[in-house]
């Protein structure tokens, strides 16, 4: 398994945000974690990430438990994390921003870009560009090369069609659906347009309140009325 | 010619200053109170080297650049970094920055003491003297210091992998320590570097003014303007921010001094602070928040129509 999740319990400082959540995630699996505002969602990949406080639980990682180690140190084992907001470096050039992306990379960061520039193709007429002139899909893009750069063995994306116009969101979760078909990684999607986000998932974790109310398969979760009416906003 | 040169020599001082100045507040977005008794220290580890080891203050400038940082980087780990961990506001880390200040400055007062009593030989309030005509050595020295300092800051800022990542880690740390950096060692590394250049900007210091534990901290308005004027998030604004400053107060004092107004010296500070106001009227982000191209494309089409 590439990570499991046991009864984890955070929030930040002595505040507890999420209690006893648990789930698994295999290679090459996409999970969709979603939630009304203020469930968790993005605490729980904090957590996982190392980036919010962990008062309980264990996070194993390809069987190692890495709950108490650093975000960089987690970054350096393949664990990748896009946040929500400021994901990218802006007062950096895309080019500058794709070479920190890979900066624990060795000799092969110039081709792993290429590979990368080439599943992600708009990217390489602004590599000159300074991150903050982008328009926020390109952001996001810039944002999901960079994850891509370092070859992530497990790729963390808190909302990452927040604040975009429809067609962009769309065109983004596309962008991730090829990821994960072209890239050996497992993926948790946290996001707030649910019909979206489980239109390319297998599994699906719903939070409410700091709580886990559903682990299971995703069609599945569309299909109880109860959940997906009530907290998703979708209609079957 | 003189007094163009003298402003060009106490612009270097503030240049190299403010530099450092703005590295440390970009990295906690906290003022660095205690930023001109660094330069106090490099201009006391110049005297110190010059005075027991025989060397000249030029000599002392690695020795300038390793103490200040040093001190700066202590500064760091024993009061700030503990401070940010515990979640200190700016507040908080701006009373921890007077408080270091005080100490710091304590602490030179007691060394010039110390060293006065030992060497049998006055540690306030000296000068480092030098023959020679109008373009004494220590502005040539000063200016090709500067402009070497800045150039090799730049290119390892933007050319070098590790530069590049210190921006990055400085700029967004939390994005920066998910990608693999190591933050808390980059930050020490920008304390390092602005204490360094602190303490070269102190070198050149008793050159011009008599120096004492006091002449840095009465140096760090100026320094702050010259941050300001350039803007606190940009590193290379504190350049142009310094040159502003450095000259418009020497230049000014002159002009006004002059006949025909004959005006008292008193006002001299005020001078830098009332352009600093002026100019961040017109541009409030500073002379980096400007954006130079639209600006000057508007006034090539204003002078195609007046034409």
């Amino acid at each position: 398994m590439l990570l499991e999740v046991e009864e984890l319990t955070a929030g930040y400082g002595d505040i507890r945000v999420i209690e006893d959540v648990s789930f698994s995630l295999g290679s090459g699996e996409l999970l969709a974690v979603l939630g009304p505002n203020g469930s968790g969602k993005s605490t729980l990949v904090k957590a996982v990430m190392g980036l919010a406080t962990v008062h309980s639980g264990r996070i194993l990682f390809r069987g190692e438990d890495v709950t108490r180690l650093k975000p960089h140190e987690k970054a350096r084992r393949g664990m990748v994390y896009v946040p929500q907001m400021n994901n990218v470096f802006e007062r950096l050039t895309v080019r500058e921003n794709l070479i920190m992306a890979g900066y624990t990379i060795g000799d092969e960061l110039q081709d792993r870009i290429e590979e990368v520039l080439e599943l992600l193709p708009p990217l390489r007429r602004l590599m000159g560009r300074k991150a903050w002139t982008l328009s926020g899909g390109e952001r996001q893009m810039l944002a999901l090369a960079m994850a891509l750069v370092r070859s992530p063995e497990l790729l963390i994306l808190d909302e990452p069609t927040a604040s975009l116009a429809p067609p962009v969101a769309e065109k983004i979760i596309g962008l991730i659906a090829q990821i994960r078909e072209s890239e050996d990684v497992g993926i948790i999607l946290v996001e707030q347009n649910a019909k979206l986000a489980l239109s390319i998932s297998d599994e699906a974790l719903l939070m409410v309140s700091g709580k886990q109310v559903y682990m299971g398969d995703a069609n599945k979760l569309l299909s109880r009325s109860d959940l997906s009416s009530l907290y998703l906003g979708v209609r079957s | 010619m003189n007094v163009v040169l003298d402003a060009l020599a106490f612009s270097n001082i503030i240049v190299l200053s403010s530099i450092g100045l703005t590295l440390t507040y970009i990295t906690l977005k906290v003022p660095n109170f205690a930023h001109g008794d660094l330069v106090t220290i490099g201009a006391y580890t110049a005297l110190a080297a010059a005075r027991l080891l025989g060397i000249t203050p030029y000599a002392a400038i690695p020795l300038a650049f390793i103490a200040s940082g040093m001190a700066a980087l202590a500064s760091y780990y024993l009061v700030y970094r503990p401070l940010d961990r515990r979640g200190a506001g700016i507040v908080t880390l701006m009373i921890a920055s007077m408080s270091t200040e005080v100490i710091l400055r304590a602490s030179l007062h007691i060394f010039a003491d110390v060293m006065t009593t030992s060497t049998k030989s006055y540690w306030r309030g000296f000068l480092f003297r030098e023959e020679g005509g109008q373009l004494t050595s220590y502005i040539v020295v000063s200016t090709i210091t500067a402009i070497l300092i800045i150039i090799s800051l730049y290119l390892f800022l933007h050319r070098t992998k590790y530069g590049v990542a210190l921006r990055a880690a400085v700029e967004n740390p939390s994005l920066a320590s998910a990608i693999g950096i190591d933050v808390d060692k980059a930050r020490a590394v920008s304390w390092l570097i602005a204490g360094g250049l602190a303490g070269v900007a102190g070198v050149f210091m008793p050159f011009r003014t008599p120096t004492d534990p006091e002449t840095g901290w009465a140096l760090l308005l100026r320094m702050f303007a010259a941050s300001v004027l350039g803007g606190l998030d940009a590193v290379f604004g504190a350049v142009i921010g310094g040159y502003v400053i450095g000259l418009s107060e020497v230049l000014g004092i002159y002009l006004l001094s002059g006949p025909p107004l004959n005006l008292s010296t008193a006002y001299r500070p005020a001078i830098p602070f009332a352009i600093l106001v002026i100019l961040l009227l017109i541009a409030p982000r500073g002379l980096s928040g400007v954006e130079w191209r639209r600006l000057l494309s508007r006034m090539s089409r204003g002078v195609v129509r007046s034409g």
